[in-house]
Parts: structure tokens; C-alpha cells; sequence
């Protein structure tokens, strides 16, 4: 039986200067008003068997005494071996002594001797487990007296497993199962993601493709569309040049003519003079022919035929005469213009000269017609290139807006499987560790249930008077069944009175408490767990933790005055 | 000899990708090219003669279209200053058929070193000898001797000298300069390129490796340059100008006894920065209670850095308690397993499912 003998506390919490604690065996009941200190007898306690960090001490520090902060805790072994461990928090120092008649040895001053040394003494090295077994709350208590909610210990059982208050093996199963199972449905989504994101990039790739074959033609379009651009703008120009010299020349021929004709009409004036001689002779012959046909008619008046020969020499001689009067009226007009055709001729020859010279400048231009039969298809050609190319390009510029970057699609491939790979090693770790727990859960199931049904039956017989000595915990289900008298037959412990649930309650804290120690039988540590406890179930509890207190010693803390209460209630009663 | 004043740069790694960065490896690559751009702004500010690029301009051989109308682009910007730009290529941009240094015109203003043996280009007063990168194992100035003309004599070229200590490179034997070789080589400035870190080699050649002006890994230097090389009455000054957008940065931090992750926070709180890419690798063995949950620890920071990204390096306490509880138990059999297993991957999976069950024991989770 493990048991605390004496703590002293200095310069801790609420207790400024020296205080000196003695416990006893069997129940000891520390009581006080509120804030009088009856928490920081645990706290000092806790921290003297379990080393605090800084952060954890910190609270504890006193400003009215801020060189001084130290506990020593002077214990009984199971083996009932004495020693006594000192902490000094500003320090950080420890030591460990043994005390043998009454004098000190130190047994250990390092953290790492001491704590082999305390676990062996207390059985557990980590606080917070040790206070889930061997600390009872309130409000584990309040919840045993909830009867709506079936199966409490079983609940406080797995707790007391699991090694944290409120913890249950089962239940962190199940959660990291539920993870596990999440994680694979996110990994479900984004592996979609990744076939659609895969899918985008061989578009893309072979949009990129057709962007590049694209690019190669609209590079060739463009550079078919510049060559056959020079070579109509070059025939164009030809063209023209052929056109002018062509316009020129035509306009040479005509100068030719007008001057060849003003020329010739000029070379026609000096002839007037005969034409106007000869005119005399015409008219002459026209007068004597008319004056000899008109002798004939005459003559021949008896003669038929005279009459019309003389008629036709009439005639004859005015026609005769009238031919030489049309004859001469154009000379007369030439004459009249003479001076205004040399001029006009001047003019020619002027024209004709700058023609001439101006067609010299074409004397290289050496095409023929045929040579611009071309054109017009070239002109086709190129309108159709020019289209091309802005189909191209726009062909282009759409693809490029309108399609993904393939690198941007790889990067972000890479991050959805970035993704997906932690997702995968999170399942992974979980389902390690739910593959471990289980088997720790089934360790200590396998290895504790029997133990404790062996260890609580005797127990439960002597507290219940021998009404109850029978009961089996299912080593799967934590499922408690007690045997019934009155039917003699196992019945869940769901259908026990609140009393005899109370009283299975502690009666398995203490033979858990001690077995999950690894046999060390420590002290029970009641936190004013009976605060709100009836005069009845008070009374049937205390006499409970008294048959427990036989065998452990029992460390009760509340304000509430029991010791006045209840008769002999408790062998040592500190009042703070 | 006139005076001569140069910029020497290299490895910008133009067009690479930075895995790491995920998601921000885009704008990583876009700042190498912003970071150029830059260095050609210093050119054009400095009235240089000559932009020197001692290899790696680009991260691979066939580079983007648009990246290279983009370099093209801003060579056309010194054509227009009259400031020469000489190249040699290196071994993640290597002169060889298909390569961005055959497959398109660059500007007249550029020369590209085709030879792969040492070759002089001269251009008033300044005499720049480089060579193309066609592999790795030739020693570039191996028995080079620079001509003995008035020039000012410069050495381009992309190599390992001999005489640095090349931690973790794989690539560090990749075309060796001995220290003689460059003692020897009666050069006025060697510019290198290479090595990722500005640095000066020390030889009778005044000697630098420029380093990548813009950062592209944990390795490099928080502040990265572009040289200025200057000539002046027989002197040859070498100041760095700083040219990185971002900076990258690994903090280690030891957790061993933390509780929680208060003082993780503090240090992602003290360093944060929007031009960092920063790497927090945690240390040492942190209480089992932390729980520590690096996922929402990057997202929450995410917004303060360039980019964030935490190392999760830590160990299992040694003191761990081994009772009777099923807590007990559980860590027991897990830490049997750790010690059982050899691949350290698979170990540091195990030593995180005995957190994660002790975090859901603990109820942490």
C-alpha cells in the first residue's frame, strides 16, 4: 500500500510560507473554505511525483514570496520503503531521498534516475493518466447518477483503459476510421480532377500542336503573301510603265497624223493659184458649151435630136461651170487659214519632240501585253492569302484565350497530386494507428477484464453484505453483468439500484486503479465527488469508501464538513 | 586601353519550374523573367558596352516560343543602345541542333559562341573569348592563353572551377577550371557562370561566378546580383548590384518540449514576409501533446510569405510512458514497430500514427 506520509509545501499556490501536511492511513479529509488551498495539496503533490514544465509551475509561483518555490513529499512504498522527494521550482532541481531510521540518503538528483524510480513507486509516469485512474471528480459521479443513460461504468471502465478522462479506445477508432474514409472520398474527388485535368492537358498539348502547325502556316501564308504581294505590286507597276508608253506612242501616232495632215494642206496652199487659173477655162468651156448647145437647140428646132443634143450641151456647160464654182471656194479658205496651220504645225512638231523624248525614258520598258495576263490571278491570289492569314490568326489568338497553358495545367496537376499523395500518407497513418490501437485495445481488454472480475467479486461480496459476489465483464463489450439473488441469473448492471451501482462503481475504480498501476496499490484521491449527493446515498457511499479505506489509503478533499457528519468518518481530518 | 564597363550575369534559368512552389511556380518563373528585364534596364542606366551571359540563360535547350520573342524582345531594347550582348551557353541551355541558339535570329547585336573551343569576338576595345556548351566534360580553359593585344581581355564561360567546395551538386564536375588554367590564361576578368551564388574566385584573372540574379532554390544567397564590371586607368571593379525579387529562406526551429504550437507560431509570426519563400523545418522531439497540424499551419500563413512550406522533421520524446493503459500499450507497440523498421519514410509514418492515436486518446482531435 502506496501512501503519502507528509508534504511540505513553500511558496506554492496558495500556500505562501511553509506548510506541513501529514497524512495518514486509511481516509484522510482535507477540508477548508473555498479558495483556502485544498487543490493545491493535490497540485503540490501531482508536481512532486510528476515533474512540471516551467509553463505548468508558472501559476503556482507566489509574488509575495518569488525566491521560494519548493515541495518535498515524504511516501511509503508498497514495499514500505520510505522516501521522500524534494523539488525546488526556481532552481529546477530534484533529489530523491531514501529515509531509513529516521535519516536522509540521497538515492537520485537527475530527472532522468528519478523518474524510472517514481514510476516503480507510483506505477504510472504520466500524470494525466494517473489522475484518470486514481482521481474521482465530481462529475464523473454526476454522471453515475444519471439513470437515463445506461451503461456509465462501462463508459468510466473504457476511460480507465484508455488512459485519459473522457478517452475511449472505441470511440478514437471510429474517428480515425472516419478520417480514413474521408480522406478517401476527397482522394476520389480530386483523382477526378486529376482525369479532367489530364484530359485539359492533352487537349491542350494538341491544341498547343495545332497552334504550332498553325503558327508554321501562318509563318509560310505570311511569307507567300509578302513575295506574291512584290511581285503584283511589281507587275502593277509594269503594267503602268507598258500603259504609258503604250499612251505615249498612241499619242505620237496622232500627232503624226494631225501634222502629216496640217503638212499636207500646207504643201496644198501654193496650188490654189492654178486651181483659180484653171477655174476661168472651166467656166469658159461651161459657157461656150452652153452657148453651143443653146446654137443647136436653135439650129436643130426642126430636128428632134439637135434640140437635145443642144439641151444636153446646155446642161453640160452649166454643170461644167457650177463644178468650177465649188472647186474654187475651200481654196479660197485654206488661204484664209494658212497662218493659223503653220502655227498649229509648230505646235505639232513641239508635241511631237517632247513625245519623243518622253518615250525615250520608256526606251527599257520592253514588255508586251501578254506579259499582264498573270495579274488578275495574282490579284486572286493574294486576296485569298490575306484571308488565310486572318483566319490564321485568328485561329490563333482564340486558341491561345481560349485553351489552357499545357505548363499551367501540368503545375496544377502536380499540385492535385501533391494533393493526393498527402492524402494518402494521412490515410495511411491512420490506419496504422487504428491497426495498433486496436491491438493495444484487445492487449489490455484480454490481459485486465479477467483480473478485475477475479479481483472485484470478494469486494463487492463484503460491501454488499453478500448479497452480490458473482459478476463478469465481457472482455469485448466491457459489458458488466452482476448475478441477481432474487432470480439467480446474471442481469446488466443498468438494472441495479443507484446504491449498488455506486458501490460497484468504486469497488472497481480501486482494483482498476491498482491494476492498472502494475500492482501498485496508490492512494484513491476523491475530489468532492459526493457534493451533491443525498443524505441516503452519502451515508451508503461513505460507508463504501470506508471498507476500501482498509486497504488503500483514501484522500478525500471537500468543504463540506463530513467528518461533523458522519461519526468516525475519517482517521485524519485536515483542516486548512 | 579605354575604359570598359560590362554587366556579367547568369543562370536565370529562364522557363523553369519550380515544382516546389507549387501553385506559385507561374509567378516564380514570371519574376526570373521580370529580373532580366532588369538586368537590361541596368545596362541601358550604366551605358555598358557589353551584356555578358555566362550560360543557363534558359532552363532547357528549347525554350517557349514566347519566352524566347520575350528575351529577343528585350535584346532588341540594348540593339538600340548599342550595347553588345555575349553569350555562351550552358549545360541546361547546351548549343546543339534544335536548340534556341539555332531555331531562331537573335538581334545583331548578340553574339552566341558556336565554337567549342575557346573564341575571341571583338568589338571596340574590348575583347570578349567564350565558348558554346556542347558537353560536360570539356575543360574550357584548358592551355588557353588570351592574345597579348591592347583589349580588354574577358573570359565567358559556363564551368565548375576546381578550387570550391560543391556541397550535394551533382553537377559539380560538369566542365572543370583548374586554378592554374585561369592563372594562366592572362584574361583581365573571367566571367562564370555556373555556380548559383555570386562569388569570386581568386586567381591572377580577376575571377567571379555572377550567380542567378533572381533565386531558384533554398540554396541560394538571401540577396542575389548582376555584376558591374568596370575598367578604368588600368583598374577592374567588381560591384554587385542586387537584382532578387524574392528571397528563400530555411529556419529550423528545435521544438523539443513544446506543448503546443505557440512558439512555431511566434517565428511564423517574426519572419513573415511576401517576397519569402520560406521553409520552416521543425527539429527535435515536442511534447505528444502538440498537436501539430501543419496543413492548417500553412494555410493560415500562407497569406504572409511568398510561399510557405513547414518540414515536419520532429521525433517522438524518449520518455514516453509505456503503463498499463491502452495509451500505454499503444505506444508501446508502435515504438516496437519504429525500432523494427529500417526505411526511414516508413518509420517517420509510424512515429505520426503514434501521435495521431495518442492525439485521439488525449482528445486532441
Amino acid at each position: 500500500m502506496v501512501q503519502l506520509i507528509k508534504l511540505d509545501i513553500n511558496g506554492f499556490g496558495k500556500f505562501e510560507k511553509e506548510t506541513v501536511i501529514d497524512f495518514k492511513s486509511g481516509i484522510n479529509f482535507i477540508t477548508g473554505l473555498n479558495e483556502a488551498g485544498k487543490s493545491t495539496v493535490l497540485e503540490a503533490a501531482m508536481a512532486a511525483i510528476f515533474k512540471y514544465t516551467p509553463s505548468q509551475i508558472m501559476p503556482f509561483y507566489c509574488w509575495r514570496n518569488e525566491h521560494i518555490c519548493r515541495t518535498a513529499l515524504t511516501y511509503k512504498t508498497d514495499g514500505g520503503e520510505v522516501f521522500r522527494i524534494i523539488s525546488d521550482y526556481k532552481s529546477g532541481k530534484r533529489c530523491l531521498e531514501k529515509i531509513e531510521r529516521g535519516k536522509a540518503h540521497e538515492v537520485a538528483t537527475a530527472d532522468k534516475n528519478i523518474e524510472p524510480i517514481l514510476k516503480n513507486h507510483f506505477g504510472f509516469d504520466d500524470r494525466k493518466v494517473f489522475e484518470n485512474t486514481a482521481f474521482i471528480r465530481q462529475s464523473q459521479m454526476a454522471i453515475l447518477e444519471d439513470s437515463s443513460v445506461r451503461n456509465r461504468i462501462k463508459d468510466m471502465i473504457e476511460e480507465v483503459f484508455a488512459g485519459r478522462s473522457e478517452a475511449s479506445a472505441t470511440k478514437a477508432l471510429a474517428k480515425m476510421k472516419k478520417i480514413a474514409k474521408d480522406s478517401s472520398k476527397e482522394i476520389y474527388t480530386l483523382e477526378e480532377e486529376c482525369t479532367d485535368l489530364k484530359e485539359k492537358l492533352e487537349s491542350a498539348e494538341d491544341t498547343k500542336e495545332s497552334v504550332v502547325k498553325d503558327s508554321g502556316d501562318y509563318e509560310r501564308v505570311s511569307k507567300n503573301l509578302t513575295d506574291k504581294q512584290k511581285k503584283m505590286e511589281k507587275m502593277v507597276k509594269n503594267k503602268r510603265l507598258f500603259d504609258e508608253k503604250k499612251a505615249l506612242e498612241k499619242d505620237l501616232d496622232n500627232v503624226n497624223t494631225q501634222l502629216e495632215q496640217v503638212e499636207d494642206f500646207l504643201e496644198s496652199v501654193p496650188k490654189d493659184a492654178e486651181i483659180q487659173s484653171k477655174s476661168t477655162p472651166n467656166k469658159a468651156i461651161g459657157i461656150a458649151l452652153a452657148a453651143v448647145g443653146l446654137i443647136v437647140a436653135i439650129v436643130g428646132m426642126s430636128n428632134i435630136i439637135g434640140t437635145i443634143i443642144g439641151i444636153i450641151f446646155i446642161i453640160g456647160g452649166i454643170f461644167k461651170y457650177r463644178q468650177q464654182e465649188k472647186k474654187i471656194k475651200p481654196v479660197k479658205k485654206v488661204n484664209e487659214k494658212s497662218p493659223e496651220y503653220a502655227k498649229r504645225r509648230r505646235e505639232l512638231i513641239n508635241k511631237k519632240a517632247v513625245a519623243e523624248r518622253r518615250l525615250e525614258d520608256y526606251k527599257l520598258v520592253n514588255f508586251n501585253s501578254n506579259d499582264f495576263t498573270d495579274l488578275e490571278n495574282l490579284e486572286q491570289e493574294v486576296e485569298s492569302l490575306k484571308e488565310r492569314k486572318v483566319e490564321l490568326q485568328t485561329s490563333i489568338k482564340t486558341t491561345n484565350e481560349l485553351v489552357d497553358n499545357p505548363d499551367d495545367l501540368r503545375e496544377q496537376l502536380n499540385c492535385v497530386e501533391t494533393d493526393i499523395e498527402n492524402l494518402r500518407i494521412k490515410i495511411e497513418e491512420h490506419e496504422l494507428a487504428a491497426k495498433f490501437l486496436l491491438v493495444a485495445e484487445s492487449e489490455v481488454h484480454h490481459k485486465f477484464t479477467p483480473a478485475i472480475e477475479k479481483d472485484s467479486k470478494p469486494i463487492l461480496k463484503e460491501i454488499t453484505n453478500e448479497k452480490y459476489s458473482e459478476l463478469k465483464i465481457d472482455e469485448n463489450t466491457l459489458d458488466i453483468e452482476v448475478k441477481a439473488p432474487e432470480i439467480k441469473k446474471y442481469v446488466n448492471i443498468s438494472y441495479l439500484s443507484q446504491g449498488t451501482r455506486d458501490q460497484l462503481y468504486f469497488v472497481l475504480r480501486k482494483v482498476m486503479s491498482d491494476r492498472l498501476s502494475g500492482n501498485v496499490n496508490v492512494p484513491l484521491i476523491l475530489d468532492d465527488p459526493f457534493h451533491n449527493f443525498d443524505e441516503e446515498r452519502l451515508s451508503k457511499t461513505m460507508t463504501t469508501i470506508q471498507q476500501i479505506a482498509k486497504n488503500k489509503q483514501i484522500i478525500l478533499i471537500s468543504h463540506r464538513p463530513y467528518h461533523k457528519e458522519f461519526k468516525n468518518f475519517a482517521g485524519n481530518v485536515i483542516d486548512l | 586601353m579605354r575604359s570598359i564597363k560590362l554587366v556579367h550575369t547568369s543562370d536565370l534559368h529562364l522557363g523553369m519550374t519550380f515544382k516546389a512552389l507549387g501553385n506559385k511556380s507561374k509567378l516564380h518563373r514570371n519574376d526570373c523573367k521580370d529580373v532580366f528585364s532588369k538586368i537590361i534596364d541596368v545596362c541601358i542606366k550604366e551605358k555598358t558596352d557589353a551584356l555578358l551571359i555566362a550560360g543557363d540563360l534558359f532552363d532547357s535547350y528549347d525554350p517557349q516560343k514566347s519566352l524566347v520573342k520575350f528575351v529577343i524582345g528585350e535584346f532588341e531594347r540594348l540593339k538600340k543602345e548599342k550595347i553588345n550582348v555575349f553569350i555562351s551557353s550552358g549545360n541546361h541551355d547546351p548549343y546543339k541542333k534544335g536548340s534556341v541558339w539555332l531555331e531562331h535570329r537573335f538581334p545583331s547585336n548578340v553574339v552566341v559562341f558556336t565554337s567549342n573551343d575557346m573564341e575571341a569576338k571583338s568589338v571596340n576595345g574590348l575583347t570578349v573569348y567564350g565558348l558554346a556548351y556542347t558537353n560536360d566534360t570539356k575543360e574550357p580553359l584548358k592551355g588557353f592563353v588570351a592574345d597579348n593585344t591592347k583589349d580588354f581581355k574577358v573570359g565567358l564561360i559556363h564551368g565548375s572551377t576546381t578550387n570550391i567546395n560543391w556541397e550535394e551538386n551533382s553537377e559539380a564536375g560538369y566542365r572543370k577550371i583548374s586554378k592554374t588554367d585561369l592563372d594562366n590564361s592572362k584574361l583581365d576578368y573571367v566571367a562564370l557562370g555556373h555556380f548559383h551564388n555570386t562569388l569570386e574566385i581568386k586567381s591572377k584573372s580577376k575571377c567571379f561566378y555572377a550567380g542567378s540574379p533572381e533565386p531558384l532554390s533554398f540554396k541560394n544567397n538571401k540577396v542575389c546580383s548582376a555584376l558591374l564590371v568596370a575598367h578604368k586607368d588600368g583598374n577592374t571593379s567588381v560591384k554587385p548590384i542586387p537584382t532578387n525579387i524574392r528571397k528563400f529562406e530555411t529556419f529550423t526551429l528545435d521544438c523539443t518540449n513544446f506543448e503546443d504550437e505557440s512558439e512555431i507560431r511566434k517565428v511564423l509570426e517574426k519572419k513573415k514576409d511576401e517576397n519569402t519563400i520560406f521553409r520552416l523545418v521543425l527539429m527535435g522531439s515536442p511534447s505528444l501533446n502538440l498537436d501539430l497540424d501543419i496543413g492548417s499551419l500553412e494555410r493560415e500563413f500562407d497569406q504572409k510569405y511568398f510561399f510557405l512550406k513547414i518540414v515536419d522533421n520532429i521525433h517522438l520524446p524518449e520518455n514516453l510512458s509505456e503503463d498499463e493503459t491502452i495509451r500505454g500499450h499503444f505506444i508501446k507497440i508502435v515504438r516496437a514497430e519504429i525500432k523494427k523498421e529500417k526505411n526511414d519514410e516508413k518509420k517517420k509514418r509510424l512515429e505520426n500514427a503514434l501521435r495521431i492515436g495518442v492525439g485521439y486518446l488525449d482528445k486532441k482531435m
